[in-house]
C-alpha cells in the first residue's frame, strides 16, 4: 500500500524527501549531484568515441601485423581488468607513490581562494583518474567493437568493387566501410548511457566523487528509501530512454529503417 | 491432434537432458568400419577447436589451478592440522574449515582454542600432527610463540610481506595469503553457483517463451525488458541492503535472479530459429510431446551457443562479488573475500599497498581467464566456422 501512494506521489513528480538529510526533497539532492556525474560521464564517452574508432580503423587497415597483435592483446586484457581493481591501482602508483594526481576528492581545500582558470585545472586533476577509469574499459569494448564489424564487413563484395575501381585505401576504410559499422555502433551509444551512470556507484566511491553513485551509496548505507527508490527509478527510465535513443538513432544511420 | 498429452514428460528429462541423450547409442556408432571424423560429435569437434587456441587453453589450465586451490585451501594453509592422533584416534580437524561443525567436538572439550601445535604436545605427548603447508589463519591472528618460537604477525600497517607472511597481512595481523587462498572458495563458487541459478532461469523462460509463442512470448518478452531496464548493480545493491544477515548464499541467489536476462533472450532466439527445423517437424510427427521436444530436442542445440554468455556471466558475477564486498556490502565478517581485502587496504591506501596489489591482481586473472574461455567457446561452436572449415 505504501507502494502504491509513493507511485502516485511520483506521478506528480514528488519524489518524496529523505528524512536524514534534513528532510530535503530527494529530487533536490539528486540534481545537486547530477554535474558531478555529468562531468566525468560525458567527458569519457567523448573521449571513448575520439580514441576507438580511430583505434579500430586502425587496427582493421593494420590487420595481422605484429604491432595490431600486440595492441589488440593489450586492449583484451585491458577489458578485463575491473575498473575499481584499476582504480585502486591507480591511486597507489599515481597519487601515493608518485604523488602527481590527488587521491581523491573533487576540489582541493583551498578551492574557494583560486582564481578561474586555477579552479578548473583543480578540478581537472581531480577527475583526472576517475575519468580513465571510466574511459578504459569502454574504449577496449568499442574498438575491438568496432574491428570485428569491420572485418565483417571489409569481406563484402562492394569493397572489392570500390577497390577495382581505384579509391585510396584510406577513403575505402573511412567511406565504404566505417559507415556501415555505424548502425551498430549507434546502438551502443544507447545502451552503455545507463551504464555510465549506475557503474559509476564503485568508481565515485573509490575517488569519494559528489556524483550520483555516491549519493545512492549514502542512501543505502542510511536506509534512506525515498533517497533509493527515487534514484533507481531514475536509473531505470535512463535505461529505457537508452534504448529508445538507440532504436531512433536507428532510423537516422539506417535510411532503410522506418518507424511509421 | 494426439500428438500431445503432458502426462507423458517425465520430470528428471528436465534436469538431466545430457545424461539420457549420452547413453543414446548413435546408430552410426554400431558399424566398427565407419569413418573416426563422422562419429565425433559436435562438442568432440567443439572441444578440438578450442584446444587449438593456446590462450584459451591456458585460461582453462588457470581455472582449473583456481578450483583445486579453492577445493583444498585448508590443506595449503590453516592452522588446523590436516591429519593428526590425538588420545589414540585419528582426526581431521582441518575440516573445520569447511563446515565448522565438522570439527571433532573432542577438541572444543579440551580447550584447545584453535592453537593445535602446542596443546597437542601438552595434552597428549603420544601425539602426532601434519600440519598444512603455511601455518596461518585467516579468520584469526597468529600470535607470537604458536609454533615454535615463531613471532607472531604484525598489526596495523606494519605487516609489509614478509618470509613468514608471504602477502603480507591486514590491519587486524591476518595474514593476506590465508585469506586470499580461502577466498577462492568464496569467488570462485559464487560464479559458478549464480550463474548456474540464472541459467536455470534463463533457459526455461527463454524456452517457453521462444518455443511456445503466441502470447507466452509476448508476456516473457516484456517481463525480460522490466529485468533488463533495472542496472544489475542498482538492483543488486538495493536487494542486498534489505537483508541483515548477508551470507554468500544470498549473494549468489540475487545474482543469479538478476543475471538471466541475457541467457533468455539468447535462449529465446534459438528456440525460436530450431523450432522451425525439419527435425522438430519430424518430431512432431512422431508423436513426441511438446514438452520432450522442448527440452530434449530443441535444448540440446541451443545449449552452445548459451554456454558462451554463461561463461562471461562467471567472470560477472566474480566482479560483483568482489565489488559488492569491496562497498562492505558483501558477506558479513568473518568474510575473507578478495573484495574485503580491497576494501581494509583502501582505508589505509597510503601504507597498505600488498593489501590492494595481490587481490587486484587475483581478481583481475580470474576474470580474464573466464572471458578468454568465453571467447575460446565463443569460436569453437560457432556454425558458421564449422562450415568454413570443410
Amino acid at each position: 500500500m505504501a507502494y502504491f501512494s509513493w507511485l502516485k506521489n511520483v506521478v506528480q513528480l514528488d519524489f518524496g524527501r529523505s528524512i536524514s538529510q534534513n528532510n530535503a526533497p530527494v529530487a533536490e539532492l539528486i540534481r545537486e549531484r547530477v554535474p558531478a556525474t555529468m562531468l566525468l560521464s560525458v567527458s569519457s564517452l567523448v573521449l571513448t568515441y575520439l580514441l576507438s574508432i580511430p583505434l579500430g580503423l586502425w587496427s582493421t587497415v593494420k590487420s595481422g601485423t605484429h604491432a595490431e597483435r600486440t595492441v589488440s592483446t593489450l586492449l583484451y586484457m585491458l577489458y578485463s581488468l575491473p575498473s575499481f581493481v584499476a582504480a585502486l591501482f591507480l591511486q597507489i602508483l599515481l597519487a601515493v607513490k608518485l604523488q602527481w594526481l590527488p587521491l581523491y576528492g573533487m576540489t582541493s581545500d583551498n578551492y574557494e581562494t583560486l582564481s578561474f582558470m586555477g579552479k578548473s585545472w583543480d578540478i581537472f586533476l581531480h577527475a583526472a583518474m576517475p575519468i580513465v577509469c571510466f574511459t578504459y574499459g569502454s574504449l577496449a569494448y568499442y574498438s575491438r567493437f568496432i574491428r570485428a564489424n569491420m572485418q565483417e564487413v571489409v569481406r563484402q563484395d562492394y569493397i572489392r568493387t570500390a577497390r577495382a575501381k581505384g579509391v585510396s585505401p584510406g577513403v575505402v576504410v573511412w567511406r565504404h566501410a566505417f559507415r556501415n559499422t555505424l548502425i551498430p555502433l549507434v546502438t551502443l551509444i544507447g545502451l552503455t548511457l545507463p551504464s555510465l551512470l549506475s557503474g559509476a556507484v564503485i568508481l565515485e566511491q573509490i575517488f569519494t566523487w559528489p556524483g550520483m553513485g555516491r549519493l545512492y551509496f549514502e542512501a543505502i548505507g542510511r536506509r534512506d528509501y525515498d533517497t533509493v527508490m527515487g534514484l533507481t527509478l531514475m536509473f531505470s527510465v535512463l535505461t529505457l530512454l537508452g534504448q529508445l535513443l538507440a532504436d531512433l538513432l536507428y532510423a537516422v544511420v539506417d535510411p532503410r529503417v522506418t518507424y511509421h | 491432434m494426439a500428438a500431445f498429452s503432458v502426462s507423458s514428460v517425465t520430470p528428471w528429462l528436465f534436469f538431466f537432458p545430457f545424461e539420457k541423450t549420452t547413453k543414446m547409442p548413435d546408430p552410426k556408432n554400431n558399424t566398427p568400419d565407419e569413418d573416426d571424423q563422422a562419429t565425433i560429435g559436435f562438442w568432440g569437434e567443439a572441444w578440438q577447436r578450442f584446444r587449438k587456441r593456446r590462450l584459451a587453453m591456458l585460461a582453462l589450465g588457470f581455472v582449473v589451478f583456481m578450483c583445486s586451490i579453492a577445493m583444498f585451501a585448508p590443506m595449503i594453509v590453516g592452522t588446523k592440522p590436516i591429519v593428526c592422533k590425538y588420545k589414540g584416534s585419528i582426526y581431521f580437524p582441518c575440516l573445520g574449515y569447511y563446515n565448522r561443525s565438522w570439527e571433532n567436538p573432542i577438541f572444543r572439550k579440551d580447550r584447545f582454542r584453535n592453537k593445535y601445535p602446542k596443546n597437542l604436545d601438552k595434552k597428549d605427548p603420544e601425539s602426532w600432527a601434519i600440519f598444512p603447508l603455511v601455518y596461518q589463519d585467516p579468520y584469526r591472528r597468529v600470535r607470537d610463540g604458536e609454533w615454535q618460537d615463531r613471532p607472531g604477525n604484525p598489526s596495523g600497517t606494519n605487516g609489509v610481506p614478509s618470509r613468514l607472511n608471504w602477502f603480507g597481512t591486514n590491519q587486524q595481523g591476518y595474514d593476506v595469503f590465508a585469506q586470499m587462498v580461502h577466498g577462492t572458495q568464496i569467488a570462485l563458487s559464487v560464479g559458478f553457483v549464480s550463474m548456474g541459478i540464472a541459467g536455470v532461469v534463463g533457459l526455461t523462460i527463454g524456452a517457453l517463451a521462444g518455443y511456445l509463442g503466441g502470447w507466452v512470448d509476448v508476456l516473457l518478452s516484456r517481463f525480460i525488458e522490466l529485468v533488463m531496464c533495472i542496472p544489475s548493480l542498482v538492483l543488486i545493491l538495493a536487494l542486498v541492503a534489505m537483508l541483515d544477515n548477508v551470507t554468500n548464499f544470498h549473494l549468489m541467489a540475487i545474482v543469479g535472479c538478476t543475471s538471466w536476462t541475457g541467457i533468455a533472450r539468447l535462449a529465446r532466439a534459438e528456440f525460436m530459429k530450431l523450432k522451425q527445423m525439419e527435425f522438430i517437424t519430424a518430431a512432431r510427427a512422431l508423436g513426441a510431446s511438446r514438452w520432450r521436444i522442448m527440452f530434449r530436442h530443441v535444448l540440446r542445440n541451443a545449449l552452445a551457443p548459451v554456454l558462451v554468455p554463461i561463461t562471461f556471466g562467471i567472470a560477472a558475477a566474480i566482479l560483483i562479488e568482489s565489488g559488492l564486498s569491496y562497498l562492505g556490502f558483501g558477506a558479513s565478517p568473518p568474510n575473507p573475500s578478495w573484495g574485503t581485502l580491497l576494501k581494509s587496504g583502501r582505508a589505509t591506501i597510503q601504507q597498505t599497498w600488498w593489501l590492494i596489489v595481490f587481490p587486484g591482481t587475483a581478481i583481475f586473472l580470474t576474470v580474464l581467464a573466464y572471458n578468454l574461455i568465453g571467447e575460446g567457446l565463443q569460436e569453437a561452436t560457432d556454425p558458421r566456422l564449422r562450415q568454413d572449415k570443410h
